[in-house]
């Protein structure tokens, strides 16, 4: 899939974990992991808006295009 | 079955319920049919070789109440025969007025030469007769369908007939194996997935297949067999010989079913629509 998710790396940088993220973001680990595998086909502005306020960061930071 | 609704899931068990009411049903006729020679709604599994093919034919019956031919004075030797109407006939005497005779006359005077056949019919409530309630009880003549057995002797026929016979059974235990599946899926989960559309798939195609295939199989009979005629006759009377049954092979297949297999083509697709639809949803996060 052409974009990548970061979430591990700005995880890393923010020391957090993964299901603490989930607690703070209000989805499910599942859910979690399913995003942090790209599996995920879409995902909900309300939720991206959440990770990035949790994480502090943009949305540029956790997706990444590639060709 | 999980569902949060509970008309859902009183429909599912109501389907569900008639749906193993009908197998066993089914597999009851088959069991008393094996076992015990009982059949019921006329179904065997009998070798058709045996107790012939079934095949539909459109029934045309024409009958008479009464059928007399006789001459005398009033009758100018003539042939008539008319309809029994309240126990009376008409005769036609080559005259303007027709005359009108009640047949107990006719019957009982030895100066008529007659050979009478009468076809009574008689209601019955029980053992209680019941023509006091009804004016006149008549035969509609018209086509209606009818059954009847063939044994042909001719190989290509038998085969026809047997894969015929045989095709239908094999159908409804295909349909059955496929609702069992359906139902079985719906109690595990009920939401879009993919093995329902493809159950709906796979009953709509077998009953569109099968229809077609008895379409051509009953053409093809009918190059064989077209008519079947029972004649009526008089012994001795001079009469030629009447036509009253006719048996003519019917063209077989149902508007309906084709109508219900393709409805369930397109219900299918939008199960299988419906589940894609659903797998995103799964992952949307």
């Amino acid at each position: 899939m052409p974009i990548i998710i970061n979430l591990d790396v700005m995880l890393a940088k923010r020391k957090m974990r993964s299901n603490e993220l989930a607690d703070k973001v209000g989805i499910t680990t599942a859910n979690l992991s399913i995003l942090k595998t790209g599996k995920a086909k879409a995902i909900r502005f309300s939720t991206l808006e959440a990770i990035c306020e949790v994480l502090q960061c943009q949305p540029g930071d956790i997706m990444e295009y590639v060709e | 079955m999980k569902n949060k609704n509970r008309l859902v899931s009183r429909l599912y068990y109501i389907s569900a319920s008639a749906f193993i009411l009908y197998a066993i049903y089914f597999i009851s006729i088959i069991l008393a049919d094996i076992f015990m020679n009982a059949q019921i709604d006329n179904f065997t599994i009998m070798p058709s070789h045996l107790t012939g093919y079934p095949v539909k034919a459109d029934l045309q019956l024409r009958t008479f109440d009464s059928l007399i031919e006789y001459k005398g004075s009033d009758y100018l030797d003539k042939t008539s025969i008319t309809r029994q109407s309240m126990g009376s006939i008409f005769i036609d005497n080559g005259k303007s007025v027709s005359t009108r005779k009640d047949i107990k006359e006719i019957i009982n005077d030895t100066a008529y030469q007659k050979n009478i056949i009468i076809q009574e019919a008689s209601a019955y409530a029980g053992a209680t007769p019941i023509d006091d309630n009804f004016d006149i009880i008549e035969v509609a003549s018209g086509q209606k369908e009818a059954i009847i057995l063939l044994k042909p002797k001719n190989a290509y026929l038998s085969a026809l007939l047997a894969t015929r016979s045989y095709m239908g059974g094999v159908c409804i235990l295909i349909i059955l194996g496929q609702l069992a599946r359906l139902f079985r899926q719906l109690n595990t989960t009920f939401t879009f997935n993919r093995s329902i559309g493809h159950a709906l798939w796979f009953i709509g195609n077998c009953l569109l297949v099968y229809q077609v295939l008895i379409f051509i199989f009953s053409l093809i009979t009918k190059q064989f067999i077209e008519n079947i005629i029972y004649n009526e006759s008089v012994p001795d009377s001079g009469y030629l010989s009447r036509q009253v049954f006719t048996f003519r092979i019917a063209s077989e297949g149902s508007f309906t079913v084709i109508f219900i297999g393709l409805s369930l083509v397109v219900l299918s697709k939008l199960l299988d629509y419906g589940q894609q639809l659903q797998e995103e949803n799964d992952l949307t996060v």
